[in-house]
Protein backbone atom coordinates (compact mmCIF):
# COMPACT_ATOMS: atom_id res chain seq x y z
CA UNK A 1 0.00 0.00 0.00
CA UNK A 2 2.38 2.29 1.06
CA UNK A 3 4.50 1.99 -2.55
CA UNK A 4 1.09 3.67 -4.47
CA UNK A 5 0.96 6.46 -2.13
CA UNK A 6 5.20 7.18 -3.03
CA UNK A 7 4.48 6.61 -6.73
CA UNK A 8 1.51 8.65 -6.12
CA UNK A 9 4.02 11.93 -4.35
CA UNK A 10 6.22 11.51 -6.75
CA UNK A 11 3.75 12.75 -9.56
CA UNK A 12 4.09 15.63 -10.40
CA UNK A 13 1.67 18.22 -8.42
CA UNK A 14 0.36 19.68 -11.52
CA UNK A 15 -0.95 15.92 -13.04
CA UNK A 16 -2.25 15.66 -10.11
CA UNK A 17 -4.34 18.35 -9.69
CA UNK A 18 -5.54 17.66 -13.82
CA UNK A 19 -6.45 14.16 -12.76
CA UNK A 20 -8.59 15.73 -9.30
CA UNK A 21 -10.33 17.95 -12.08
CA UNK A 22 -11.47 14.89 -14.24
CA UNK A 23 -12.27 12.49 -11.88
CA UNK A 24 -14.21 15.64 -10.43
CA UNK A 25 -16.49 16.36 -13.37
CA UNK A 26 -16.88 12.41 -13.93
CA UNK A 27 -18.61 12.31 -10.56
CA UNK A 28 -20.62 15.70 -11.03
CA UNK A 29 -22.14 13.51 -13.77
CA UNK A 30 -22.36 10.14 -11.67
CA UNK A 31 -24.16 11.61 -8.87
CA UNK A 32 -26.28 13.60 -10.72
CA UNK A 33 -27.29 10.13 -12.05
CA UNK A 34 -27.60 8.47 -9.03
CA UNK A 35 -30.06 11.09 -7.75
CA UNK A 36 -32.29 10.73 -10.89
CA UNK A 37 -32.26 7.08 -10.19
CA UNK A 38 -33.33 7.43 -7.03
CA UNK A 39 -36.38 9.76 -7.47
CA UNK A 40 -37.44 8.41 -10.21
CA UNK A 41 -37.51 4.46 -8.29
CA UNK A 42 -39.32 6.95 -5.61
CA UNK A 43 -41.89 7.81 -7.44
CA UNK A 44 -42.63 3.94 -9.05
CA UNK A 45 -43.25 3.42 -5.67
CA UNK A 46 -46.43 4.93 -5.45
CA UNK A 47 -46.91 6.29 -1.94
CA UNK A 48 -44.92 9.34 -1.57
CA UNK A 49 -42.77 9.46 1.13
CA UNK A 50 -43.05 11.54 4.55
CA UNK A 51 -40.38 15.05 4.12
CA UNK A 52 -38.51 14.71 7.47
CA UNK A 53 -35.98 17.45 8.71
CA UNK A 54 -34.13 17.77 11.69
CA UNK A 55 -35.93 20.62 13.12
CA UNK A 56 -33.53 22.15 15.11
CA UNK A 57 -31.37 22.82 12.34
CA UNK A 58 -32.97 26.10 11.29
CA UNK A 59 -30.78 26.47 7.87
CA UNK A 60 -32.10 22.78 7.00
CA UNK A 61 -35.39 23.98 8.03
CA UNK A 62 -35.43 27.06 5.70
CA UNK A 63 -34.17 25.28 2.86
CA UNK A 64 -36.30 22.07 3.32
CA UNK A 65 -39.77 24.33 3.68
CA UNK A 66 -38.52 26.43 0.40
CA UNK A 67 -37.97 23.20 -0.96
CA UNK A 68 -41.88 21.67 0.22
CA UNK A 69 -43.37 25.36 -1.28
CA UNK A 70 -41.74 24.89 -4.57
CA UNK A 71 -43.12 21.00 -4.79
CA UNK A 72 -47.01 22.03 -3.91
CA UNK A 73 -46.51 24.82 -6.45
CA UNK A 74 -45.35 22.87 -9.04
CA UNK A 75 -47.82 19.92 -8.27
CA UNK A 76 -50.88 21.75 -8.35
CA UNK A 77 -50.72 24.75 -10.06
CA UNK A 78 -50.68 23.32 -13.62
CA UNK A 79 -50.71 27.06 -15.20
CA UNK A 80 -47.72 27.96 -13.42
CA UNK A 81 -44.37 26.96 -15.06
CA UNK A 82 -40.98 27.31 -13.26
CA UNK A 83 -38.01 29.86 -14.54
CA UNK A 84 -34.77 29.19 -13.75
CA UNK A 85 -33.50 32.74 -15.01
CA UNK A 86 -31.79 33.69 -11.59
CA UNK A 87 -30.17 30.81 -10.70
CA UNK A 88 -28.99 29.78 -14.22
CA UNK A 89 -27.72 33.32 -14.28
CA UNK A 90 -25.71 32.62 -10.83
CA UNK A 91 -24.68 29.30 -12.78
CA UNK A 92 -23.37 31.34 -15.44
CA UNK A 93 -20.97 33.55 -13.28
CA UNK A 94 -19.76 30.67 -11.79
CA UNK A 95 -18.56 28.89 -14.50
CA UNK A 96 -16.85 31.78 -16.33
CA UNK A 97 -14.68 32.30 -13.44
CA UNK A 98 -13.80 28.65 -12.89
CA UNK A 99 -13.41 28.57 -16.68
CA UNK A 100 -10.37 31.18 -15.81
CA UNK A 101 -9.13 29.61 -13.16
CA UNK A 102 -8.84 26.39 -15.24
CA UNK A 103 -7.36 28.15 -18.60
CA UNK A 104 -5.01 29.81 -15.72
CA UNK A 105 -3.83 26.32 -14.54
CA UNK A 106 -3.49 24.93 -18.07
CA UNK A 107 -1.45 27.41 -19.40
CA UNK A 108 1.06 27.81 -16.85
CA UNK A 109 1.49 24.09 -16.86
CA UNK A 110 1.77 24.27 -20.46
CA UNK A 111 4.37 27.48 -20.34
CA UNK A 112 5.92 27.53 -16.77
CA UNK A 113 6.16 30.13 -14.84
CA UNK A 114 8.11 33.14 -16.23
CA UNK A 115 6.23 33.14 -19.66
CA UNK A 116 2.91 32.76 -17.82
CA UNK A 117 3.11 35.61 -16.11
CA UNK A 118 1.04 38.07 -18.14
CA UNK A 119 -1.80 34.84 -18.29
CA UNK A 120 -1.60 34.45 -14.72
CA UNK A 121 -2.10 38.12 -13.92
CA UNK A 122 -4.75 38.72 -15.89
CA UNK A 123 -6.82 35.51 -14.86
CA UNK A 124 -6.25 35.94 -11.51
CA UNK A 125 -7.52 39.61 -11.39
CA UNK A 126 -10.77 38.42 -13.77
CA UNK A 127 -11.47 35.50 -11.37
CA UNK A 128 -11.62 38.31 -7.90
CA UNK A 129 -13.65 40.63 -10.29
CA UNK A 130 -16.01 37.66 -11.02
CA UNK A 131 -16.02 36.47 -7.65
CA UNK A 132 -17.06 40.40 -6.47
CA UNK A 133 -19.75 40.09 -9.27
CA UNK A 134 -20.82 36.99 -8.19
CA UNK A 135 -21.55 38.61 -4.69
CA UNK A 136 -23.01 41.08 -5.47
CA UNK A 137 -25.62 39.23 -7.93
CA UNK A 138 -26.31 37.02 -5.06
CA UNK A 139 -27.09 40.13 -2.92
CA UNK A 140 -28.65 42.29 -5.31
CA UNK A 141 -30.07 40.45 -7.56
CA UNK A 142 -31.02 37.12 -6.40
CA UNK A 143 -31.92 37.90 -2.77
CA UNK A 144 -33.81 35.64 -0.76
CA UNK A 145 -35.34 34.37 -3.84
CA UNK A 146 -35.82 30.71 -4.03
CA UNK A 147 -38.54 30.13 -6.70
CA UNK A 148 -39.89 31.89 -9.99
CA UNK A 149 -42.18 30.72 -11.88
CA UNK A 150 -44.10 32.17 -15.28
CA UNK A 151 -48.38 31.78 -14.96
CA UNK A 152 -50.31 31.68 -18.26
CA UNK A 153 -53.65 31.10 -18.45
CA UNK A 154 -53.80 31.90 -22.14
CA UNK A 155 -55.74 34.96 -21.97
CA UNK A 156 -54.20 37.51 -19.91
CA UNK A 157 -50.63 38.71 -20.53
CA UNK A 158 -48.60 36.39 -18.37
CA UNK A 159 -47.87 36.61 -14.34
CA UNK A 160 -44.44 36.28 -13.44
CA UNK A 161 -44.03 35.28 -10.08
CA UNK A 162 -40.80 35.18 -7.21
CA UNK A 163 -41.00 33.40 -3.90
CA UNK A 164 -38.42 34.22 -1.24
CA UNK A 165 -38.34 33.36 1.75
CA UNK A 166 -36.51 34.62 5.14
CA UNK A 167 -35.47 32.83 8.28
CA UNK A 168 -33.59 34.55 10.99
CA UNK A 169 -31.01 32.48 13.24
CA UNK A 170 -31.82 30.36 15.88
CA UNK A 171 -35.31 31.76 15.57
CA UNK A 172 -38.49 29.80 14.55
CA UNK A 173 -40.52 32.18 12.43
CA UNK A 174 -40.19 31.43 8.78
CA UNK A 175 -40.79 34.87 6.62
CA UNK A 176 -42.99 34.07 2.74
CA UNK A 177 -42.97 36.25 0.41
CA UNK A 178 -45.01 35.96 -2.66
CA UNK A 179 -44.70 38.61 -5.61
CA UNK A 180 -45.49 38.80 -9.02
CA UNK A 181 -45.35 41.16 -11.81
CA UNK A 182 -47.98 41.17 -14.53
CA UNK A 183 -47.08 44.23 -17.50
CA UNK A 184 -47.46 47.30 -15.61
CA UNK A 185 -48.98 45.72 -12.45
CA UNK A 186 -47.61 44.24 -9.68
CA UNK A 187 -48.49 42.50 -6.55
CA UNK A 188 -47.33 41.07 -3.22
CA UNK A 189 -47.99 39.38 0.14
CA UNK A 190 -46.11 38.49 3.03
CA UNK A 191 -46.91 35.79 5.65
CA UNK A 192 -44.93 35.19 9.12
CA UNK A 193 -45.02 31.75 10.61
CA UNK A 194 -43.06 29.64 13.14
CA UNK A 195 -42.26 26.84 11.38
CA UNK A 196 -44.01 24.75 14.15
CA UNK A 197 -47.09 25.53 12.20
CA UNK A 198 -45.83 23.00 9.30
CA UNK A 199 -43.49 20.68 11.16
CA UNK A 200 -44.70 17.91 13.23
CA UNK A 201 -43.06 16.81 16.83
CA UNK A 202 -40.95 14.09 14.87
CA UNK A 203 -39.87 16.41 11.96
CA UNK A 204 -42.22 15.74 9.17
CA UNK A 205 -43.24 18.00 7.46
CA UNK A 206 -47.12 18.50 6.57
CA UNK A 207 -47.72 19.85 2.52
CA UNK A 208 -51.26 19.93 3.66
CA UNK A 209 -51.06 22.82 5.87
CA UNK A 210 -48.11 24.48 3.59
CA UNK A 211 -50.51 24.10 0.89
CA UNK A 212 -52.99 26.31 2.66
CA UNK A 213 -50.43 28.84 3.28
CA UNK A 214 -49.16 29.01 -0.35
CA UNK A 215 -52.99 29.36 -1.64
CA UNK A 216 -53.64 32.43 1.15
CA UNK A 217 -50.69 34.13 -0.57
CA UNK A 218 -51.07 33.32 -3.87
CA UNK A 219 -55.19 34.61 -4.11
CA UNK A 220 -53.45 37.68 -1.52
CA UNK A 221 -50.78 38.79 -3.83
CA UNK A 222 -53.31 38.65 -6.77
CA UNK A 223 -56.45 40.14 -5.01
CA UNK A 224 -54.78 43.52 -4.29
CA UNK A 225 -55.45 45.79 -7.24
CA UNK A 226 -52.19 48.07 -8.09
CA UNK B 1 -29.23 2.87 -2.73
CA UNK B 2 -29.33 2.35 1.05
CA UNK B 3 -25.95 4.47 1.49
CA UNK B 4 -27.99 7.20 0.24
CA UNK B 5 -30.67 6.75 2.98
CA UNK B 6 -28.40 8.35 5.73
CA UNK B 7 -29.67 11.71 7.20
CA UNK B 8 -26.90 13.51 5.90
CA UNK B 9 -28.00 12.78 2.40
CA UNK B 10 -31.53 14.42 3.39
CA UNK B 11 -30.40 17.87 1.05
CA UNK B 12 -28.68 16.58 -1.54
CA UNK B 13 -31.34 13.98 -2.42
CA UNK B 14 -33.66 16.80 -2.83
CA UNK B 15 -32.08 18.85 -4.60
CA UNK B 16 -32.72 18.86 -8.58
CA UNK B 17 -29.86 19.15 -10.99
CA UNK B 18 -29.50 22.93 -11.23
CA UNK B 19 -28.67 22.86 -7.94
CA UNK B 20 -26.49 19.63 -7.50
CA UNK B 21 -24.49 21.38 -10.54
CA UNK B 22 -23.92 24.06 -8.40
CA UNK B 23 -22.58 22.34 -4.97
CA UNK B 24 -19.94 21.21 -7.54
CA UNK B 25 -19.46 24.53 -9.10
CA UNK B 26 -19.12 25.56 -5.29
CA UNK B 27 -16.24 23.33 -4.36
CA UNK B 28 -14.93 24.22 -7.88
CA UNK B 29 -14.59 27.82 -6.92
CA UNK B 30 -13.20 26.51 -3.43
CA UNK B 31 -10.68 25.36 -5.23
CA UNK B 32 -10.37 27.75 -8.05
CA UNK B 33 -9.69 30.58 -5.28
CA UNK B 34 -6.71 28.90 -3.35
CA UNK B 35 -5.91 28.12 -6.83
CA UNK B 36 -5.30 32.06 -7.83
CA UNK B 37 -4.09 33.20 -4.75
CA UNK B 38 -1.41 31.00 -5.22
CA UNK B 39 -0.67 32.01 -8.93
CA UNK B 40 -1.55 35.24 -7.57
CA UNK B 41 1.45 35.28 -5.42
CA UNK B 42 3.36 34.15 -8.11
CA UNK B 43 2.91 37.08 -9.85
CA UNK B 44 3.34 39.45 -7.32
CA UNK B 45 6.29 38.34 -6.03
CA UNK B 46 8.02 37.36 -9.23
CA UNK B 47 8.75 33.97 -7.30
CA UNK B 48 8.21 30.41 -8.51
CA UNK B 49 7.36 29.36 -5.07
CA UNK B 50 6.08 32.50 -3.12
CA UNK B 51 5.93 30.75 0.14
CA UNK B 52 8.37 27.95 1.17
CA UNK B 53 8.60 25.66 4.82
CA UNK B 54 11.15 25.19 6.51
CA UNK B 55 11.95 21.81 6.93
CA UNK B 56 15.59 21.41 8.44
CA UNK B 57 15.78 24.54 11.11
CA UNK B 58 18.19 26.64 12.41
CA UNK B 59 18.56 29.39 15.52
CA UNK B 60 16.70 31.97 12.94
CA UNK B 61 14.55 29.73 11.34
CA UNK B 62 12.89 26.61 12.65
CA UNK B 63 11.18 23.36 11.17
CA UNK B 64 7.78 24.39 10.36
CA UNK B 65 8.35 28.17 10.10
CA UNK B 66 6.26 29.86 6.58
CA UNK B 67 8.97 31.50 4.62
CA UNK B 68 7.98 34.06 1.79
CA UNK B 69 10.34 34.56 -1.29
CA UNK B 70 10.56 37.13 -3.55
CA UNK B 71 12.38 37.38 -6.84
CA UNK B 72 13.77 40.40 -8.32
CA UNK B 73 16.20 39.79 -10.82
CA UNK B 74 17.38 43.60 -11.41
CA UNK B 75 18.55 44.14 -8.19
CA UNK B 76 21.84 42.65 -7.21
CA UNK B 77 22.41 40.28 -4.25
CA UNK B 78 24.57 41.82 -1.45
CA UNK B 79 26.65 40.18 0.97
CA UNK B 80 24.18 39.73 3.78
CA UNK B 81 20.84 38.76 1.48
CA UNK B 82 19.62 35.62 2.32
CA UNK B 83 18.93 33.95 -0.30
CA UNK B 84 17.45 30.52 -1.37
CA UNK B 85 18.86 28.71 -4.69
CA UNK B 86 18.50 25.24 -5.94
CA UNK B 87 21.60 22.72 -6.29
CA UNK B 88 22.16 20.90 -9.20
CA UNK B 89 20.81 17.90 -8.57
CA UNK B 90 18.61 18.42 -5.88
CA UNK B 91 14.90 19.22 -5.45
CA UNK B 92 14.95 21.04 -2.42
CA UNK B 93 16.10 24.88 -2.20
CA UNK B 94 18.23 25.82 0.32
CA UNK B 95 18.21 29.46 1.92
CA UNK B 96 20.68 30.87 3.83
CA UNK B 97 23.23 33.81 3.83
CA UNK B 98 25.52 35.46 1.18
CA UNK B 99 29.06 35.71 2.98
CA UNK B 100 30.75 36.64 -0.30
CA UNK B 101 30.02 38.35 -3.78
CA UNK B 102 32.10 38.68 -6.87
CA UNK B 103 30.93 40.84 -9.76
CA UNK B 104 32.01 41.50 -13.05
CA UNK B 105 30.06 44.18 -15.66
CA UNK B 106 27.07 42.78 -16.34
CA UNK B 107 24.50 41.62 -13.56
CA UNK B 108 24.40 37.80 -14.36
CA UNK B 109 27.95 37.72 -14.28
CA UNK B 110 28.27 37.77 -10.54
CA UNK B 111 29.31 34.99 -8.23
CA UNK B 112 28.75 34.33 -4.75
CA UNK B 113 28.91 32.11 -1.42
CA UNK B 114 26.59 31.23 1.01
CA UNK B 115 26.52 29.69 4.76
CA UNK B 116 24.29 28.85 6.77
CA UNK B 117 23.87 30.98 10.13
CA UNK B 118 24.56 28.28 12.15
CA UNK B 119 26.77 26.30 10.56
CA UNK B 120 30.52 26.97 10.85
CA UNK B 121 32.21 26.13 7.63
CA UNK B 122 30.34 27.61 4.47
CA UNK B 123 28.54 25.87 1.92
CA UNK B 124 30.86 24.63 -0.90
CA UNK B 125 30.51 20.82 0.71
CA UNK B 126 26.24 20.84 -0.12
CA UNK B 127 26.98 22.52 -4.01
CA UNK B 128 28.00 19.90 -6.69
CA UNK B 129 31.27 18.06 -6.80
CA UNK B 130 33.10 21.02 -8.96
CA UNK B 131 31.59 24.12 -8.12
CA UNK B 132 33.27 26.49 -5.65
CA UNK B 133 30.31 29.61 -6.70
CA UNK B 134 26.69 30.43 -7.05
CA UNK B 135 25.30 32.23 -9.86
CA UNK B 136 22.15 34.42 -10.15
CA UNK B 137 21.07 31.24 -12.44
CA UNK B 138 20.56 28.57 -8.78
CA UNK B 139 18.70 31.76 -7.33
CA UNK B 140 15.01 31.07 -6.81
CA UNK B 141 13.84 33.88 -4.59
CA UNK B 142 15.44 36.05 -1.66
CA UNK B 143 14.03 35.49 1.63
CA UNK B 144 12.09 38.66 2.92
CA UNK B 145 9.43 37.65 6.07
CA UNK B 146 8.60 34.68 8.29
CA UNK B 147 5.32 33.58 9.90
CA UNK B 148 6.73 30.79 12.57
CA UNK B 149 4.85 27.58 12.92
CA UNK B 150 2.43 27.80 10.25
CA UNK B 151 4.19 25.88 7.93
CA UNK B 152 3.82 22.31 10.08
CA UNK B 153 1.10 21.90 8.98
CA UNK B 154 2.26 20.89 5.12
CA UNK B 155 5.15 19.42 6.90
CA UNK B 156 2.29 16.71 8.51
CA UNK B 157 0.72 16.42 5.47
CA UNK B 158 3.81 15.72 3.41
CA UNK B 159 4.98 12.80 5.83
CA UNK B 160 1.11 11.46 6.31
CA UNK B 161 0.03 11.62 2.93
CA UNK B 162 -3.12 9.59 4.30
CA UNK B 163 -3.84 12.83 6.88
CA UNK B 164 -4.24 14.81 3.18
CA UNK B 165 -6.58 12.22 1.38
CA UNK B 166 -8.51 12.30 4.26
CA UNK B 167 -8.99 15.96 5.31
CA UNK B 168 -9.29 16.72 2.30
CA UNK B 169 -11.62 14.16 1.43
CA UNK B 170 -14.34 14.82 4.43
CA UNK B 171 -13.83 18.96 3.47
CA UNK B 172 -14.72 18.07 -0.19
CA UNK B 173 -18.20 16.03 0.79
CA UNK B 174 -19.35 18.23 3.33
CA UNK B 175 -19.02 21.33 0.52
CA UNK B 176 -20.59 19.45 -1.90
CA UNK B 177 -23.34 17.78 0.56
CA UNK B 178 -24.63 21.11 2.68
CA UNK B 179 -26.06 24.12 0.45
CA UNK B 180 -24.10 27.86 0.87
Amino acid sequence: MSKIFEKISKIDRNHLIIIAAVLFVISAFVINWCIRKLKGENQDKGAPEPIKVVKWDGPTVKNTLDDCVKKVINENYSTWKERHTLADGRLFLSVIAVGFAAFALVYDYLYPFPLSKMVLATCSISYFVLMFVLQIYQWYVEKTTFYQAAENDGKNPARYWRWSSEMKRYDDKYTLVAEYTQGSRWGSMKLVKSIASYITEDGEVLLSLLKKDVDYLRDQATSKRE
Amino acid sequence: MGFLDYAIFDEIRRMNSRQVIYQFLNFAMIVSSALMIWKGLMVVTGSESPIVVVISGSIAFHRGDLLMLTMDRDDPIRAGDLTAFKIESRDIPIVHRVIKVHEKSGKDDSKFLTKGDDNMVDDRGLYAPGQHWLTPKDVVGRGKGFVPYVGMVTILMNDYPMLTYTVLGLLGLFVLIHRD
